[in-house]
């Protein structure tokens, strides 16, 4: 096990439990998401390792635009939304899949704290989630126990919701990925 | 309507959180700094972009 990805176990609880749910396409997502992971580790991935992408801010922002006019004017789930996402998906991981170059930034005592702090609130929303989910299967009641997509779905049955929400989706992930970010 | 209690409380911490790495770095760290170590290495970066596109495919396609 030497080498694992300390995300596979995580990723493998997932599949499982959208297996036992009977979420088939979230399940396939993160059994696609394990075996990525496997085969990362196990360095048999049929692709080379390029040196960090870049792009733009053009790029992306014209890349934002196209997709959020795309949402903008189909039916929520049409075929137009899986094709975007479905594009969407090589360009995040070929944007991610590539050499770890330099020394990983000091963990201090500060950056130990502050990632103490953020896994305690994600994992306090994740249970939370857990149990409005499992509440409102028990007593067969999503209004009174909702889960964040319950709460979320009326804003995204909304066209201008939807254009807004995947705006704030990209910027998240053009975030983490620092694709805007000077390199240091 | 306790769940919603819950999540607002988690993202008054989160924003408070936020404001706090901006203003007093020398005692929390600003979010960008934490999400650049987070990201350095392959094995997290590929995780995190499996789990933000899920999400997108959640909300958008169901």
């Amino acid at each position: 096990m030497s080498g694992m990805n300390p995300w596979l176990p995580v990723f493998l609880t997932t599949f499982l439990f959208h297996v036992l749910r009977g979420a088939s396409l979230d399940a396939l997502i993160f059994g696609a998401g394990s075996a990525i992971l496997i085969l990362d580790w196990k360095k048999a991935s049929p692709w080379h390792m390029p040196s960090r992408p870049s792009l733009n801010k053009w790029t992306v922002s014209v890349l934002m635009l196209v997709a959020a006019f795309v949402l903008f004017f189909s039916k929520r789930g049409g075929w137009q939304d899986i094709v975007l996402l479905l594009a969407l998906a090589p360009i995040a991981i070929a944007l991610t899949y590539y050499r770890d170059h330099g020394p990983k930034p000091s963990a201090t005592k500060v950056m130990a704290r502050t990632r103490g702090l953020w896994v305690t609130i994600a994992i306090i929303m994740a249970v939370c989630e857990l149990f409005a989910y499992i509440w409102a299967n028990v007593f067969k009641d999503d209004q009174s126990f909702p889960t964040i997509s319950v709460l979320v779905n009326p804003i995204l049955e909304s066209a201008y919701g939807r254009s807004i929400f995947l705006v704030l989706w990209m910027l998240i992930g053009i975030g983490m990925l620092g694709i805007w970010r000077k390199k240091k | 309507m306790i769940p919603i209690i819950e999540y607002s409380l988690a993202i008054l911490a989160g924003v408070v959180l936020w404001l706090w790495g901006r203003f007093r770095p020398e005692q929390i760290a600003p979010l960008g700094d934490l999400v650049d170590r987070m990201m350095h290495h392959r094995n997290t970066r590929l995780a995190v972009v499996v789990v933000w596109w899920w999400l997108g495919w959640h909300f958008f396609t169901v």
